[in-house]
């Protein structure tokens, strides 16, 4: 096929201002742009480079979607059972065998469609709708009309590519088809009937030429049966071509019939129409010849009855239904072609005739390739796509960019429905099912998933875990931990740290309990360090915070002994920011002034020993560098006149140390 | 607000139908436009619905994803959703607001959580909240239930599982409790309809954890339901316990489970069969509300769709159940009974042996794919609302 002209759609936004101001765009998620005018104004004219200028009006931004039919009411509600579908579908696939998978994939099939036609019902509903504005109205009836089209279409290819049955006799299904979508005939029919009193007008003979032309022969029967003239049927005309009717043999792959023995039977039967015309039965009662004109499969009388016997695929079902009941499907093609010619003449052929063309050619990637160009509903081609690749129809070929045919229609849908924010766990399923580049898609919209809730972000990290994508976990609790940073929530910060079990920025955030201690000399979120357990070796600083507070709580319950020996484990381990040592060591002073001896000597000469590390570091240049200017004079004061008091203390407690361990040994 | 119609009455008309009417498939057409549930009303509300909980008949409250708390009129007579009073702004961080998580209701006292870690006690009629826990929790409040009238539980994202008296000054709770291992995540809390020293919290790992709040710290029972039973399903998102011998939980995919302690003469088999809708609204979440006995309440999220209809989209729904009064009766009876059965013979949920020897675990949905946000239990009805923008109502529990 020629390369196909695509008219490129222009709107037009109205951003104030947007030809002096640059009209700039940023992509929000999927098909979803946010447009505004900029601040560089074009001097292009004057040969200046752009410069920065304030705007007069402040700016407003537009968000700008496109290809948003998945996101009305009803047709998010065939997303979802789509959706339900589709995975069903995948697994089945995987673990079916071939004897059942056939069977398997009608009923697939048939429920794709039934979603459709519920999706349809609600459209309708929804079109006729007094509440809505117009201007919704019109849009619902053109999805009306559309999604009418795209159920005509499924229900072909389910004929011919899934269903297909042995033999390749087709008719009868495509004269259900054929019933199905065109119920003309059961409309007039029931004002007919409703009306109470059987009128002999036109609509009557033209819901009787319907029911016969779409081989439907027991209705026509039926509405023939209560016409008030088979009461005095004097020359016997009706009851001979209700005769006739009933006696249509009809072929079935279900019956014992031989494909021979129903052809003789067949051929029997319309040589008796014929003579029933030749003989002039039913010259004086017109409907009824022509009646007997259909069944003996006359062309010329299709001709007149154009009106009444619809598009051309419906000429062509009647035309095999009276000619060539035995079609095979493989021969369909023919036949279309030349009704084609014939009833279309050399009008433009609309999207629907060239799909239902290339569907009666058996070619698939046709189908998908004018759907997607015309139709403008990637829900229909990436479902049916996806439907014939698992029925084993559709070609592998790899497209120019790499991927399949079905994967590219999956992503493209996916990417319909990313603008609409309820439809990211579909979205998800989807993209799974890429194969070649559906994870990569996967992992970059995992992490643009805007989260609102905490709730929301379990969900994500649920389906990260599920996924085995560790990266994008992390950097979810990451943000997560640093929102709540900014909104000051160190707890929460803490519990999604912990989460993702991020050692840096746990340590970040032990480091900052610890000055919020050394400002105000208490803890906040004491619920939580208090339990951190084992969770707390994420990292040393966040394994010094809970020990550094267990020894507040010893202090505080009055456990000197084990409160002391846990404070020198602490200061010895070097574990803390070594601003915190001189706090650590102070701490100690309130131990050291008890009645008893909390420090040995040996533990005493330890603490001494860090107090002169401390004091050294003190007098380190990179101190009197980078930290002492930072630190006001009376801060500096305060801390030579702690260190003297822990030299005093120490001294004092050495010497109580000594002399009560002399006393004891 | 949604109007469906319960089983039994279908049945009933269903068999009327087929005496008169001789033609099958209108017999079929009209049995199902009676079960099709309508819109009875709807009414706007700005942000997502993250509780529904009705304080007495006539008033439902919702708490919003903004950190506000909003009470509807419910008449039965209009039919309608009139907004009443609103608690702005209860919960909120230091620049902006945040969601209230969870509310739970005892006599004209609402109390709420929210992910400020913060506790608001309402009362109804009062313009400002009569008290108010500031820092109550260090990380994320996720749900709330009240054991007592004047005592909370509440549970946390680290793990944690607080007891709270609202009467008390200060903001240091009565006690903790904590859960074994690893500390994961509690996302939903609710207690014993008779004994309220029992509490069921369910977990982001997908473990049930029960405590004896009578006990010390650490819970008596671990119910590691989704390992042994079915598919694997982590993360819990609601858990109800409508009667003593039943704890339903709701999971993150797949299936709603449903603990059952069977009697000792022996149990019953439970088949469910159950009816979906589909919602044409947003996905349902926060929580369903059965209105002893007739109604039950939804709550969708709230979509802001720009592109399409220019305003916040639909957002209330209630059911009407009309005929569920009388099993609802019954099984007060049957609540009743089990429960001084229970108190007799010591709580199965607190023995030491959970080697599901005695606890009956039941997939209540089993094909479901979406996360399940919300459930209620009503009688033998149980309705739940999923993330795949579904209300699911099953009809025949046998809770007894």
């Amino acid at each position: 096929m020629a390369m196909q002209r695509r008219e490129i759609p222009e709107f037009i936004i109205p951003v104030s201002g947007s030809q002096d101001n640059l009209l700039s765009a940023r992509w929000g998620q999927g098909l979803q742009l946010m447009v505004f005018s900029g601040n560089g104004k074009r001097r292009y004219m004057a040969g200046e480079a752009d410069v920065a200028v304030n705007l007069d009006k402040p700016s407003v931004v537009h968000d700008v979607r496109w290809q948003t039919d998945m996101h009305y009411p009803a047709t998010r509600k065939l997303a979802a059972q789509s959706h339900e579908i589709f995975t069903s579908l995948q697994k089945h696939t995987s673990d079916a065998t071939d004897g059942t998978k056939k069977p398997q994939l009608v009923k697939f099939s048939r429920r794709y469609r039934v979603a459709m036609m519920e999706c349809l019902e609600d459209l309708r509903k929804a079109a006729s709708d007094m509440a809505e504005d117009e201007g919704d109205q019109e849009t619902y009836k053109d999805m009306c009309q559309l999604y009418q089209q795209l159920e005509l279409i499924w229900n072909l290819c389910e004929i011919l590519y899934i269903e297909n049955l042995p033999g390749g006799v087709i008719l009868q299904q495509l004269l259900d088809w054929v019933k199905l979508h065109f119920t003309d005939a059961d409309t007039l029919a029931a004002r007919i009937i409703s009306e109470g009193e059987i009128n002999i007008s036109k609509d009557y003979w033209s819901a009787v030429y319907i029911y016969v032309l779409q081989g439907r022969l027991a209705e026509a029967r039926h509405l023939l049966s209560m016409n008030p003239e088979t009461q005095h049927d004097v020359h016997g005309a009706y009851a001979r071509i209700d005769e006739l009717m009933r006696r249509m043999p009809v072929f079935s792959v279900f019956s014992r019939q031989s494909l021979a023995e129903f052809d003789l039977k067949w051929r029997n039967w319309q040589e008796i129409c014929q003579q029933l015309l030749v003989d002039g039965v039913f010259v004086s009662y017109q409907p009824l010849e022509t009646i007997c004109r259909i069944l003996a499969g006359q062309q010329d009388v299709l001709d007149q009855l154009q009106d009444l016997a619809g598009d051309w695929y419906q000429i062509m079902v009647t035309k095999l239904l009276y000619t060539n009941p035995m079609v095979k499907a493989v021969d369909l093609q023919y036949h279309a072609k030349s009704c084609m010619d014939k009833f279309r003449g050399s009008s433009r052929l609309l999207p629907l005739d060239q799909i239902l063309l290339a569907a009666l050619e058996y070619d698939v990637t046709q189908i998908i390739k004018i759907s997607s160009s015309n139709l403008s509903n990637w829900w229909f081609v990436a479902h049916l796509a996806d439907l014939l690749h698992h029925a084993g129809q559709l070609e592998t070929h790899q497209l120019d960019f790499g991927a399949t045919m079905r994967e590219f229609l999956l992503l493209e849908y996916a990417s319909t429905l990313m603008a609409r924010e309820s439809m990211w766990q579909i979205i998800i399923e989807y993209l799974e099912h890429c194969p070649v580049f559906g994870r990569h898609h996967l992992e970059l919209f995992v992490e643009k998933i805007p989260l609102q809730s905490e709730k929301k972000a379990y969900k994500v990290l649920k389906i990260c875990d599920e996924k085995n994508m560790d990266d994008q976990a992390q950097s979810i609790c990451k943000v997560m931990g640093m929102r709540a940073l900014q909104e000051k929530r160190l707890g929460t910060a803490l519990t999604w740290c912990l989460r993702s079990q991020d050692a840096s920025f746990a340590t970040y955030l032990a480091e900052k309990f610890l000055t919020e201690y050394s400002l105000n000399g208490n803890f906040s979120n004491l619920d939580l360090i208090d339990n951190l357990g084992s969770s707390m070796l994420v990292s040393d600083r966040l394994t010094f915070l809970a020990k550094y507070r267990d020894f507040h709580r010893l202090y505080e319950e009055g456990e000197f002994a084990e409160a002391g020996e846990l404070l020198l484990s602490l200061i010895e381990a070097n574990l803390a920011p070594k601003q915190f040592m001189l706090i650590l060591l102070t701490d100690a002073l309130p131990l050291l002034e008890l009645d008893v001896v909390v420090f040995s000597s040996k533990q005493t000469s330890q603490l001494l020993m860090c107090k002169e590390n401390l004091l050294k570091w003190y007098q380190s240049e990179e101190y009197t560098r980078e930290i002492l200017p930072k630190k006001s004079k009376g801060h500096v004061e305060l801390e030579k006149e702690k260190m003297e008091l822990l030299q005093l203390g120490l001294s004092r407690n050495l010497s109580r140390a000594l002399l009560e361990e002399s006393v004891r040994t | 607000m949604w109007k469906v119609t319960s089983k039994t009455q279908t049945t009933v008309k269903e068999e009327e139908q087929s005496f008169r009417d001789t033609s099958r498939t209108s017999d079929v057409r009209t049995t199902r436009a009676y079960l099709e549930p309508e819109i009875v009303s709807q009414e706007i509300h700005t942000g997502d619905v993250t509780d529904l909980k009705f304080a007495n008949r006539n008033s439902l409250l919702a708490a919003s994803s903004c950190g506000t708390v909003q009470s509807f009129n419910v008449t039965e007579d209009s039919k309608k959703l009139i907004p009443g009073q609103k608690w702005e702004g209860i919960h909120h961080l230091e620049m902006s607001n945040c969601p209230c998580t969870c509310m739970s209701v005892s006599g004209t006292d609402v109390a709420t959580c929210g992910e400020d870690g913060r506790i608001n006690v309402l009362r109804l009629d009062h313009r400002k909240p009569v008290r108010i826990i500031d820092n109550a929790d260090s990380c994320s409040l996720n749900a709330i239930v009240h054991s007592k009238t004047n005592e909370v539980i509440t549970v946390n994202s680290a793990g944690q599982l607080k007891v709270w008296d609202v009467r008390q000054d200060g903001n240091s709770p009565v006690r903790i409790f904590l859960v074994t291992g690893k500390k994961v995540a509690l996302h939903c809390v609710d207690r014993h309809p008779v004994q309220p020293h029992l509490v069921a919290a369910g977990g982001e790992d997908g473990t049930l954890t029960m405590w004896d709040l009578r006990k010390e710290h650490l819970p008596v029972t671990l119910f590691d339901s989704h390992e042994s039973h079915g598919p694997p399903l982590p993360l819990i998102h609601c858990v109800t316990w409508p009667l003593p011998v039943h704890i339903i939980v709701l999971g993150n995919c797949q299936c709603i489970s449903w603990f059952h302690f069977m009697h000792k003469e022996g149990s019953t088999k439970k088949t469910s069969g159950y009816k979906n809708y589909f919602l044409p609204t947003t996905k349902v979440f926060g929580r369903l509300n059965f209105i002893p006995p007739i109604q039950i309440i939804c709550s969708p999220v709230l979509m802001m769709d720009r592109s399409f209809t220019g305003k916040p989209n639909l957002d209330w729904f209630i059911e009407a159940l009309n005929t569920i009064s009388s099993s609802a009766v019954s099984s007060g009876h049957g609540l009743l009974q089990q429960a001084t059965s229970g108190a007799d013979t010591g709580s199965p949920w607190i023995s030491s042996d959970t080697s599901a020897s005695n606890v009956d675990i039941n997939h209540v949905l089993p094909s479901l794919t979406m996360p399940v946000n919300c459930v209620d239990v009503e009688g033998n009805s149980l309705v739940c609302g999923t993330d795949g923008e579904a209300l699911y109502l099953v009809n025949d529990l046998f809770l007894h």
